[in-house]
């Protein structure tokens, strides 16, 4: 009994100690960092217990990007998962040239973010770019997109929802698939309209998938920004920053690392809170087999 | 003057495969037709041509008279009960079985009315909140006959609806499919690939192989005259024996025409004083009767025969049936020779 149980603690050793190195310690750390001041120069760093915490209820630029980022989630999950479904549904029937249309919706996950955002780069640029030429072609004047406070963040969403949707699709396509075909045809037999079926069989039948993908999509909606980096900087006047973005900013421009800390726990917080409250709304109206 | 199920030269064509080749049947109104054969004769796809869950790609198909090839599936007038049950798993079995009146949009009041009597029927009335997942296969399959049932449609088709059950349930289940369909008056085609089931359910048996018709007979005429010597082999456990008149011929001294199969069943073959003469292999004793595997020449026959009856010991015996007991075909053609011209 003792020496398996020394054994267990010998086995779970490797990963444990790279675990708490990497993972645990610098959480903990980032935790206590937000209750000190940054230290800078000879000043030392002291205690401040909750005065970065009152900081960031008056800062006006986290309310800013903390509301830019729940509008980019709100808009960006909801039609990244629309459209994967959609796209599910299109090729999942019987077409011709299936494999390479699945292939061509697949291709924007494949692609790194920076490539993504250098893509569309070239459709937004004011004059020269992909849509601008369109306008152009009816007489439609210029428009800096990614340089309007109005609609910089839409520009940002435009991009993550190209590059998401394909990813989501592949999840779906394969949760349909596991749809037994004799469930339809049963439907068929009793006369149900298609609308009927989709909402009666189909999307409820997809329901584990929609709650996987929605709490990974949740997620990247407060971790990716490398689009941000390359396109926009946050700006104009913050327009497009987000959450992580500014926690960036805080951190590597400013260099205020306490306050940073502080910006980080709150985002996590905000994410665990989303993250469990969607598994128990979701949960009642998932099936499980 | 088209009652029932008529179909006309029905052909259906997966690619290079003919899954069904010229198919000529009638299906009376409310009797039990059984489509029977081994696998992938073409039952299941024959079963769904009537469905409407396939087109067919030549000929013609009626139900009560009118013209079906182009209405689809739930404009037929029929319900269907699939192998796999086809139960929709996240449902619990009250919204399973009320599938089909909620997507026509029946009155709830109606619905109600219905679901408590056909969960009665089917005894179910217990079960009706559970999800399938919480169900046995046999209770499962009780579901799916009742999500059949409720719709009151007159013809009902059923694709292998027993064959995941265990051996005690499915006798059980026979006979309760067969009393429903009587009791309703459902005309019913009912795919199986099991000979004893054919035989106890059906009114009328339509034995396919390779897509194509062997024979249409009652249960009783189709074990007494086997129109084939397919349907001779399929129908009867142990099935006929089929043996060459040239064998027989070098083994006794009666004589069969040339070019003829001779069929006797097991059951028919007794141990006597003259006879063809053959050799027993084997010997399986049934409690009752005894299965004598015997070798005639190069060809094996089985007979069996009553446990009292003694054997010499040497296993040379000789065998004989009442003429009016065997079955004569044509060797080329496998047909049956319809004026049993017995000797
Ligand atoms: N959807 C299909 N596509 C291609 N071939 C099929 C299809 N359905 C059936 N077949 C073929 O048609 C033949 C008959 O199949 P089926 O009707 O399912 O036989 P059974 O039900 O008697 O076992 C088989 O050779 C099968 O491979
Ligand atoms: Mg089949």
């Amino acid at each position: 009994m003792k020496r398996t149980t020394i054994h267990a603690w010998l086995m779970l050793l490797p990963a444990m100690t790279l675990l708490v190195a990497f993972t645990h310690y610098p959480a903990i750390k980032t935790i206590i960092a937000s209750f000190w001041t940054t230290g800078r120069g000879r000043r030392e760093s002291q205690f401040a217990g909750l005065d970065n915490y009152a900081k960031l209820l008056g800062d006006d630029v986290f309310w800013q990007v903390l509301g830019n980022n729940l509008i980019y989630a709100a808009i960006t999950i909801p039609v990244s998962i629309a459209l994967a479904i959609s796209m599910a549904l299109f090729v999942n029937k019987k077409l011709l040239g299936r494999s390479a249309v699945r292939m061509a919706y697949f291709t924007p996950t494949v692609l790194p973010l920076i490539a993504v955002a250098n893509i569309w780069l070239f459709f937004y640029t004011p004059g020269f770019g992909l849509i601008d030429q369109i306008r152009g072609l009816f007489g439609l004047p210029e428009q800096n997109w990614m340089g309007s406070p109005s609609t910089a963040l839409y520009t940002m969403m435009a991009v993550t929802i190209w590059k998401e949707a394909g990813f989501f699709m592949i999840f779906y396509l394969a949760a349909l698939q596991a749809i037994s075909p004799s469930l339809y045809e049963a439907a068929e037999i009793e006369g149900a309209p298609r609308w009927a079926v989709f909402r009666r069989i189909t999307l409820p039948l997809l329901m584990p998938t929609t709650l996987f993908v929605s709490v990974n999509a949740v997620i990247n909606a407060f971790r990716m920004i490398d689009h941000i980096f390359t396109m926009t900087g946050g700006g104009p006047n913050n327009a497009s920053s987000l959450l992580l973005f500014y926690i960036y900013e805080v951190a590597f421009r400013q260099w205020n690392t306490a306050y940073a800390a502080t910006l980080t726990v709150v985002m996590l917080v905000i994410l665990a809170a989303l993250a469990i409250g969607q598994f128990f709304f979701l949960d009642r109206k998932v099936h499980y087999k | 003057m088209h009652t029932g199920i008529t179909i006309e030269n029905l052909s259906k064509n997966f690619g290079d495969t003919a899954a069904i080749s010229d198919v000529s049947l009638v299906v009376p109104q409310s009797s039990f037709t059984v489509l029977l054969g081994p696998s992938g004769c073409g039952k299941s796809t024959l079963l769904r041509l009537i469905s409407g869950l396939e087109t067919p790609c030549a000929g013609r198909i009626w139900i009560d008279g009118k013209h079906v090839e182009n209405l689809p599936a739930n404009a037929r007038n029929l319900s269907m009960v699939f192998q796999s049950y086809a139960l929709f798993p996240h449902l619990n079995v009250a919204e399973n079985i009320l599938f089909g009146l909620q997507v026509r949009k029946v009155p709830k009041a109606e619905q109600a009315a219905r679901l408590q009597k056909t969960a009665g029927m089917m005894g179910l009335e217990k079960l009706l909140s559970r999800r399938p997942s919480q169900l046995s296969g046999g209770q499962q399959q009780r579901v799916a006959l009742a999500r059949a049932v409720i719709a009151e449609r007159p013809i009902c088709l059923m694709d292998e609806p027993l064959s995941n059950l265990d051996a005690k349930l499915r006798a059980e289940m026979r006979r309760e499919i067969r009393d429903l369909q009587k009791n309703l008056g459902l005309t019913m085609v009912y795919v199986t690939h099991d000979q004893v089931e054919a035989i106890t359910m059906a009114d009328q048996v339509v034995l396919l192989n390779n897509g194509a018709v062997e024979q249409v007979a009652t249960p009783g005429q189709m074990y007494d005259q086997p129109a084939t010597t397919f349907a001779a082999r399929f129908i009867g456990t142990p099935a006929m024996n089929l043996i060459k008149a040239d064998t027989l011929n070098a083994h006794s001294q009666t004589i069969w025409p040339e070019g003829v199969i001779i069929g006797v069943r097991p059951e028919d073959v007794s141990v006597g004083i003259t006879g063809v003469s053959a050799r027993v292999t084997a010997v399986e004793y049934l409690g009752a009767d005894r299965l004598l595997t015997c070798q005639i020449g190069p060809e094996a026959l089985i007979a069996r025969i009553s446990a009292r009856d003694q054997l010499p010991g040497d296993g040379q015996i000789l065998l004989k049936w009442p003429a009016t007991s065997q079955h004569l075909f044509d060797a080329n053609s496998g047909q049956r020779f319809n004026n049993n011209q017995t000797n």
